[in-house]
């Protein structure tokens, strides 16, 4: 069952979008979430949902991806259209019973941000579908590099981010192995209430942490064998280009980010 | 002859208690030289200080008393530490410990990309040690999906790719099923042979020993024999007081010999072994 985790929730694939330079999707994902903040219209969304759509079929992601991805969120969206339906009095009231009465502009509201959630959370999620999680660490640490001037430490937050990621599978494996002992010590993890549950993990927990601490130090011994010595003066075997491809993409963003805010201007009423 | 790889003058290391300021000595001077294209494997039982003076190799443990000179430069020379490191690498037990990376060729890059190479010489060096050891082919596999020898593979070419002049590997097949024993066994000797890598191996795999060029028996921190796998193993009942197996054909023969069969005593290999005892019913008969 702990199997199943796979962090970052990469689909592997060769498409277009997955052959862009981590930094250029990166950057544009933020400009696109931005966007989606400054659109008034529902021309604005319908082009901007369209476009997002399109990125979804090169990469070839299938529609179930997509659905699981947003399958959390439901519970907010559901929150938060009913708060914005009850909250937002203004205009017209479209329904009035006793205190409670909805208007037009709350129900607006309520599918305007339903809508933004939505493309919000696919957005992000085509960004860890389609890079891996080393190129994202990658990305994010030169993207970072100018803040190494303010003393951020970006090269050591990378290092563990990488290391993070390499040692999970480990970590998952070694659980399961940890769990079976102690069921073979007749340890009880699946009945009883919350709190007798919570406290069947303490077995499971503790040696966990003592693995990991002893692994921590042999780790740090192999790296100092291999002369590290921290970000200073290292170089790196893979060096990101940003190509045509990338020169094209960020055009295209650049296009349709014109597009939806000059379809706020357009004197149409929706 | 020229200086050799691993010079230990005479090293002394021990273990204090910080609590009531007992010394533990795990080294009792211990004099030994490894040159250029050796195949060594150290020998010794648990606690017998084998995989001290491993540490001392490359500088992750100073001697207390003595000096260690590796590759001209004395380990007490601490900016001169990546010198030493660079010349003399290090494996370990456990594979999974010592992989940094998510994909197999970033970890081989590693230490390359500490010491500041160029990304194109990174590249090349990095292809030319997993060629080495055989592990090429899975280049871009995330290192969970590989076996435990695959592991260890990839370990050694992280050091390889440094292109250190001696590599030292502290027990590497301890953890590993009998598979990947083989082909990291396999991976040494063909280091040793066809590359002229100085090869230290500390084991207490008997069957591993006997593949290298000269076998050093440590015992309570300090060199007990120092010969040919020939030399050492011959003196089964040293070697069992000390706590050691012998390789299985040593074994036998020693137990044939005891019983008064004619065989030489300097026997290794399952063949020689076996030509040895059709020789005998060749003659009697």
């Amino acid at each position: 069952m702990l199997r199943d985790i796979t962090i970052g929730q990469y689909f592997p694939g060769h498409s277009f979008l997955h052959r862009l330079d981590p930094r250029v999707k990166i950057v544009l994902t933020m400009i696109y979430i931005v966007l989606l903040f400054f659109v008034h219209k529902y021309v604005g969304f319908a082009i901007s949902v369209v476009f997002l759509g399109v990125c979804y079929v090169i990469a070839k992601i299938p529609l179930k991806m997509i659905l699981r991805s947003l399958k959390p969120i439901v519970p907010i969206l559901i929150f938060t259209g009913i708060l914005n339906m009850l909250f937002v009095n203004t205009g017209e009231p479209f329904f009035k019973w006793g205190i409670i009465s909805i208007s037009w502009d709350g129900i607006n509201m309520a599918v305007v941000m339903a809508i933004r959630v939505v493309c919000l959370i696919a957005a992000s999620s085509l960004l860890t579908y389609t890079t891996s999680p080393i190129s994202l660490t990658d990305a994010i640490e030169r993207l970072l590099k100018p803040l190494k001037v303010i003393k951020f430490p970006v090269h050591e937050l990378a290092m563990m981010m990488s290391i993070a990621l390499r040692f999970i599978p480990t970590l998952v494996e070694e659980t399961d192995k940890i769990m079976s002992a102690q069921k073979a010590r007749g340890a009880d993890l699946e009945s009883g209430g919350l709190l007798q549950r919570a406290k069947a993990l303490v077995p499971i927990l503790i040696p966990l942490f003592i693995s990991a601490f002893r692994r921590a130090e042999e780790l740090a011994l192999a790296m100092e064998c291999r002369c590290y010595h921290g970000g200073e003066g290292r170089t790196r075997m893979r060096q990101l280009h940003m190509g045509a491809g990338d020169a094209i993409a960020a055009c295209i963003t650049v296009v349709v980010s014109g597009a939806v805010i000059a379809a706020n201007f357009l004197p149409l009423p929706w | 002859m020229s200086e050799p790889i691993i010079n230990s003058q005479k090293i002394f290391f021990e273990y204090k208690n910080e609590e009531d300021g007992t010394v533990f000595p795990v080294l009792k001077g211990i004099d030994l030289k490894i040159h250029d294209g050796e195949f060594v494997a150290v020998l010794g039982h648990n606690g017998s200080g084998k995989s001290t003076f491993a540490k001392h190799c490359n500088a992750i443990l100073l001697p207390t008393k003595g000096d260690m000179i590796v590759a001209g430069i004395n380990t007490k020379e601490e900016d001169r530490l990546f010198d030493i490191r660079q010349n003399v690498g290090m494996v370990f037990q456990n594979p999974d410990n010592q992989i940094v990376a998510t994909i197999v060729e970033e970890d081989v890059a590693f230490a390359l990309e500490n010491m500041g190479v160029e990304p194109a010489e990174i590249r090349r060096r990095v292809d030319e040690a997993l060629k080495q050891v055989e592990m090429y082919e899975y280049r871009e596999h995330a290192p969970h999906q590989l076996s435990g020898g695959q592991k260890q593979r990839v370990a050694i070419a992280g050091i390889l790719a440094m292109r250190p002049r001696c590599i030292v590997l502290d027990e590497p097949t301890a953890m590993l099923d009998p598979k990947g024993r083989r082909e990291v066994m396999k991976t040494i000797r063909q280091l040793n042979r066809e590359h002229g890598t100085t090869v230290v191996l500390i084991t207490h795999y008997m069957e591993e020993a006997a593949v290298s060029d000269r076998v050093v028996v440590i015992d309570s921190g300090e060199v007990l024999r120092d010969g040919t796998p020939k030399e050492v193993f011959s003196e089964v009942e040293l070697l069992k007081s000390v706590g050691l197996d012998v390789p299985q054909v040593t074994e036998l023969v020693y137990e044939l010999r005891k019983e008064g069969v004619q065989l030489p005593q300097d026997i290794l290999t399952e063949e020689e072994c076996y030509e040895a005892i059709k020789g005998l019913f060749t003659k009697t008969v």
